[in-house]
């Protein structure tokens, strides 16, 4: 376990610095002239720029540059936006409502998609069965660009049951919508996961044996089945939570969220270079991180799991 | 987008088969009238002949097809000769579904947009299939360093969140100019080269089941070489999995191409794209809800055709959902 969990983090290191490095190098290494953008139409005088050019440390080479900014990321420093606010600020203003959005969404998720999938593993080939294998289809297939817009539309403009736009400072309430409208695509990979796996361990052994030992169908469907089937399910809602949080992009657009997809939409608008290096690289940590975190949970989750 | 590759891979603890369940292991019994066996894929075929959704889904692949290649076909209206006399203009007999914000014809723009849409998701689709197919099978069957070297690049891409990634790149190549054309190709370039991974993972493992077979060892006991019998014996067992997983990710990247188009940093205007109307028709949707429901619409049908198709083809190969 030891070995394992060394080489795993080491592994992670590498992805780390392999992405951050990309994103980086994408980003500055021909990305046009950050100081004339700084200045935005106005001309530059020659000693400004050289002064400047100093200050940002662009007269060192790629590669000291990239050096210098994964060290400060490590220190927790993100650097300025464009516009000479901390990056740390804008985070973490941002976090907190991407995180309550999460929340919600998962929270749905477990509430819908894992219900329905242990119903209808159970219940294979019933029409409760057949129907939300059909609605978990269609909500695979349509995107979100889709789905954000018509939920908004439908309930928020025909229906009046939630606030359209959630604005600076929204409550649970504003959140709640677009949450479930989040949600609902990891509500449908979650169903089919738990109706696979449900049905799966409905035919193992060891729930035959149960059975045949007289032992009664609802205690062998909540001991034995469930907490065997549980396990894929709760390691995809964890690495379900940090692709959400980069997937609240479109979500937090429509709705106005001020969260951090909310801020790398303005940021790409705005053309703030610093600003989106800075929320990608710290949502690939996220990423990152939450990958690790289920890799390990697997093996307290499920101890028949012994990895070498 | 992130999500759908995580839908993707979900569908492969499924769709990947095992020992036991291989579509194309030799000597699966069969009913018992039959006296020729039938081939796995003629079987999934009888499988799916039978299945309604499969039929609904081809058809609209096919209808969006015939779009993308002749859209003249389907309205006679000029996307691009847009009056602002129309604005937001009823549907009428000359637009059936009446003028956007810029009194340019609703149905028209999404018929003249399919093109865009299924050049990316196909042009994406042939580079993530193609990198996927020779990453897998060459990893898989040399093993040692090299599949090593593969596994930690793919990793690396897993390791980045389509979207976010697909962003960063965009935005470079925004950068550096280029017309119409160029992000197009840039689009597919992107999404090729950042939705590869999850087929090469199945056809990495398939190829080590593959590689342990009797008729594997065969083979290159009668002298063939690595190259045939990667092509003839190993790439075969894997291809069921592999079809499904790259009909899905067509449907995704089609999603991710309007996306992207939508956040302003996929196609731009005057390039006819889904996401720019979607994006457009947003913000007027309180005053005309029309110009928003028909691209998304397109987008969607689409989309859910792709997953659908690979859907089934995946159960129709399953022999454990029979």
């Amino acid at each position: 376990m030891f070995r394992y969990l060394v080489r795993r983090f080491l592994q992670m290191i590498m992805v780390f610095f392999a992405t951050t490095f990309i994103v980086y190098a994408l980003m500055y290494w021909t990305g046009g002239d950050p100081i004339q953008a700084l200045a935005g139409e106005k001309p530059v005088n020659d000693v400004l720029r050289a002064q400047l050019t100093k200050e940002f440390g662009l007269d060192q080479p790629f590669l000291v540059r990239y050096w210098n900014y994964i060290t400060n990321l490590l220190h927790g420093d993100l650097g300025n936006t464009l516009v000479g606010r901390p990056i740390k600020d804008v985070l973490a203003d941002a976090w907190p409502i991407t995180i309550q959005l999460a929340v919600i969404a998962i929270v749905f998720t477990i509430l819908f998609g894992v219900t329905a999938g242990v119903i209808a593993g159970i219940r294979r080939g019933s029409i409760f069965d057949n129907t939300t294998l059909v609605l978990t289809l269609i909500v695979i297939g349509i995107p979100s660009v889709v789905l954000a817009p018509l939920a908004q539309y439908l309930f928020t403009i025909q229906w009046k049951i939630f606030p359209t736009t959630a604005g600076g400072n929204p409550t649970l309430w504003d959140l709640l919508l677009p949450g479930i409208v989040l949600g609902s695509l990891s509500v449908a990979t979650a169903m089919r996961l738990t109706r696979a796996s449900v049905s799966e361990n409905l035919r193992a052994d060891f729930v035959r044996t149960a059975r045949s030992k007289g032992m009664p169908g609802r205690r062998v469907i909540g001991i034995h089945v469930l907490r065997n089937s549980l396990i894929p399910i709760v390691t995809f809602l964890g690495v379900e939570l940090g692709s959400l949080m980069a997937g609240a992009i479109v979500t937090e657009g429509v709705f106005n969220i001020p969260g951090v997809g909310y801020q790398l939409s303005k940021a790409l608008r705005t053309e703030d270079t610093p600003l989106i290096i800075g929320i990608v690289s710290v949502l690939v940590i996220i990423f990152l991180v939450a990958n690790l975190i289920v890799d390990l949970l697997y093996a307290v989750l499920d101890p028949r799991i012994r990895y070498e | 987008m992130s999500d759908f590759e995580s839908v993707a891979a979900t569908e492969l603890h499924t769709a990947t088969p095992g020992p036991a369940g291989n579509p194309n292991a030799p000597g699966q019994p069969h009913t018992l009238e039959v006296s020729k066996p039938r081939s796995a894929s003629a079987d999934a075929w009888r499988e799916l002949r039978r299945r309604p959704l499969f039929w609904i889904a081809l058809l609209i692949t096919a209808v969006v097809a015939l779009m993308a290649a002749w859209p003249s076909l389907f309205t006679s209206a000029d996307p691009t000769s847009c009056s602002l006399s129309n604005r937001m203009g009823l549907p009428s007999g000359a637009a059936i579904f009446g003028y956007d914000v810029q009194g340019c014809d609703v149905f028209a723009r999404s018929v003249y947009g399919t093109k865009n849409s299924l050049l990316v998701g196909l042009g994406a689709a042939l580079v993530a299939g193609l990198l996927g197919m020779l990453f897998g099978v060459t990893g898989g069957y040399f093993g040692r360093w090299w599949d090593v070297l593969v596994s930690r690049v793919i990793d690396i891409v897993l390791g980045l969140p389509l979207l976010l990634a697909a962003i960063v790149f965009m935005k470079r190549v925004a950068n550096s100019g280029g017309g119409q054309t160029a992000r197009l190709v840039a689009l597919i370039a992107v999404l090729g080269l950042l939705g590869w991974t999850t087929a090469a993972r199945v056809i990495r493992s398939s190829v080590i089941t593959a590689k342990q077979q009797d008729y594997v060892h065969a083979a290159k006991m009668l002298g063939a070489g690595s190259g045939r019998i990667m092509w003839r014996h190993i790439l075969p067992n894997a291809l069921a999995p592999f079809i499904v997983i790259i009909t899905m990710a067509l449907g995704s990247f089609i999603a991710a191409e309007a996306t992207l188009s939508f956040l302003g940093v996929g196609l731009l205007p005057p390039s006819q794209s889904w996401g720019i109307d979607i994006s457009n028709a947003r913000l007027y949707m309180r005053e005309n809800f029309i110009p928003l429901a028909v691209p998304s619409t397109f987008l969607a049908l689409t989309v859910l055709a792709f997953i659908i198709l690979g859907d089934t083809i995946r159960e129709a190969f399953d022999p454990k959902l029979r």
